[in-house]
């Protein structure tokens, strides 16, 4: 594969997998923040 | 006051609504488009329109549920009673959809028991349209009803009936499995895909970027309606989805979540089928270009021919068809959850009846495209479903919650519920940005059809198939609008 192939699959799969991760983290972490409260 | 089904968890929610945004498209829709559009360089347009189209939207639609805790037209009625319309449009579109896309599903369950048996059509790329459907020559010659797949449609009405029949409960509970395991299998098959020769050779089609392609409208246009196809917007399923939470659950979390979801297991999947069109292309000795198609000539036709040509083809094909019925199942009985949730909520018949019902329509309108014209039908009514359709609801939504209703309110909402808040943007987004992306989106489809009418197909069936339909569930929808409306009394 060329090296324009590899840079764009790597980079966008930083922005989606990262962003994906990103979003799942702040839900547990306000969803325990939430039965700390309970 | 009426008890509302509430979701066992927030985990549940998600992944019924990622399993809903997940369906057949993501694997046979975006890679190709992507292919088509520029390769790599189109995954740049593509979060674009994700973050400026369709993850407003989807916060928009989860909203709505959420707030006036009840399905499309409930809420649309409860925002303004002159809305209502718009959601019972939604359904009708949304409902269209499923009768086909359950005759599809039914294709899928042919195939899977072809893997086991190992049935003549199976490996055979024509046998698809010669067996299994029995293809006429056009639209208006029906031939006769293929008993294979009026045998799948069956199986899938009575897969969507028990799972719907039971309500969110039992929903929460299946996508727990239809949601991973499809993502499972396909990296299996990525695996089997990426060990053969020319894998390689496929991904850099799939990849390689064309940054000139990204000067062409053309390209953007495909990248917000690929998002918007993509995550179940405009159906009605997101708000009966979120309706079905409790009153102050997150709101704008969910939807970058299932948004970023989706898209990931896009990204992902067109790795797994351009691998093996790559591999398909060096066995047979042609050109990659030869090889891609999209939609069910994929699955049902080039997929089946790769797999044929491989070591242990009878587990990968079983692996694959598993992976498409998994992949739609979610989604089918999603959209004909979004439209019993309607009916319940209107007229308060039981979740059960609604869903037979339901059912037993669904499988009798599906008949016609289990005729040898069936995909012509098919063909012509996904068109107009999708681009006259969905996007024309998504426009309308925009349009009554931003310009009518007021996105103020509904964002004061959204920020004191979710894990974090939306700022000036979502308003900017969803009174501009996604409502002239989707109306640009309907003028250049309608200039397409002036210029070439679609598919070649003649205009009788175009006009039938086409606007007929559109026409159809326009009326059904001011019908059901002002036979019974909603009365503040029976809001839950």
């Amino acid at each position: 594969m060329p090296t324009s192939a590899w840079v764009m699959a790597i980079a966008i799969g930083i922005v989606l997998y990262s962003g994906l991760g990103i979003c799942i983290r702040i839900a547990i972490k306000k969803s325990r923040e939430q039965e700390g409260e309970k | 006051m009426a008890h509302r089904d509430r979701w066992a968890s927030r985990q549940a929610f998600i992944m019924a609504a990622v399993g809903s945004a997940i369906g057949l498209g993501n694997l046979w829709r975006f890679p190709m488009v992507a292919y088509a559009n520029g390769g790599g360089a189109f995954l740049i347009p593509y979060i674009v329109a994700l973050l400026t189209a369709g993850i407003p939207l989807m916060i928009l639609e989860y909203s709505l549920g959420s707030l006036f805790q009840k399905s499309s037209p409930g809420s649309l009625h409860a925002a303004r009673p002159g809305f209502e319309m718009i959601g019972w449009w939604a359904l009708g579109i949304g409902s269209t959809i499923s009768f086909y896309y359950a005759v599809v599903m039914g294709w899928s369950w042919d195939y899977l028991a072809c893997s086991f048996g190992r049935l003549p059509w199976c490996n055979d790329a024509q046998a698809f349209f010669d067996n299994l459907l029995g293809l006429t020559s056009g639209p208006g010659e029906l031939g006769h009803i293929s008993w294979p797949a009026l045998l799948g449609l069956a199986a899938t009405w009575a897969l969507i009936y028990w799972i719907i029949k039971a309500g969110v409960l039992r929903v929460g509970k299946v996508v727990m499995i239809t949601v991973p395991l499809p993502a499972f299998l396909l990296v299996l098959i990525l695996i089997r895909g990426l060990t053969l020769p020319g894998a390689a050779e496929g991904l850099a089609y799939y990849l390689t970027p064309d940054f000139g392609a990204l000067t062409n409208a053309k390209t953007w246009l495909q990248a917000y309606a690929q998002v918007f196809f993509s995550l179940s917007l405009g159906f009605g399923i997101l708000t009966a989805y979120a309706s079905y939470l409790p009153k102050r659950s997150d709101i704008a979390n969910n939807a970058f979540i299932t948004s970023f979801a989706d898209a990931g297991f896009a990204f992902f999947a067109g790795f797994a089928v351009f691998s093996v069109l790559g591999y398909l292309a060096q066995s047979q000795g042609v050109p990659i270009d030869s090889v891609v198609r999209g939609g069910p000539g994929l699955a049902f036709v080039i997929y089946p021919t790769a797999m044929s040509l491989m070591p242990l083809a009878p587990l990968v094909s079983i692996m694959f068809f598993v992976t498409l019925l998994t992949l739609g199942i979610d989604s089918a009985f999603s959209i004909v959850e979004g439209a019993v949730a309607g009916l319940r909520d209107k007229w308060k018949v039981s979740q059960q009846r609604a869903a037979l019902y339901f059912s037993i329509f669904g499988f009798l309108v599906g008949i016609i495209f289990t005729t040898g014209a069936g995909l012509f039908w098919l063909d012509i009514v996904d068109r107009w479903m999708n681009d006259y359709g969905l996007v024309v609801i998504g426009l309308m939504e925009c349009i009554a919650i931003g310009w009518f209703y007021g996105t103020g309110k509904l964002k004061k909402y959204i920020n004191e519920v979710s894990d974090f808040r939306i700022g000036i943007w979502w308003d900017i987004f969803i009174k501009w940005v996604t409502p002239l992306a989707l109306g640009w989106a309907i003028v250049m489809s309608i200039i397409d059809d002036f210029k070439q009418p679609y598919g070649d197909y003649p205009g009788w069936a175009l006009a039938l198939g086409g606007w007929g339909v559109v026409a159809a569930i326009i009326i059904v929808a001011a019908i059901v609008t002002s036979v019974r409306p909603f009365r503040a009394s029976e809001e839950d």
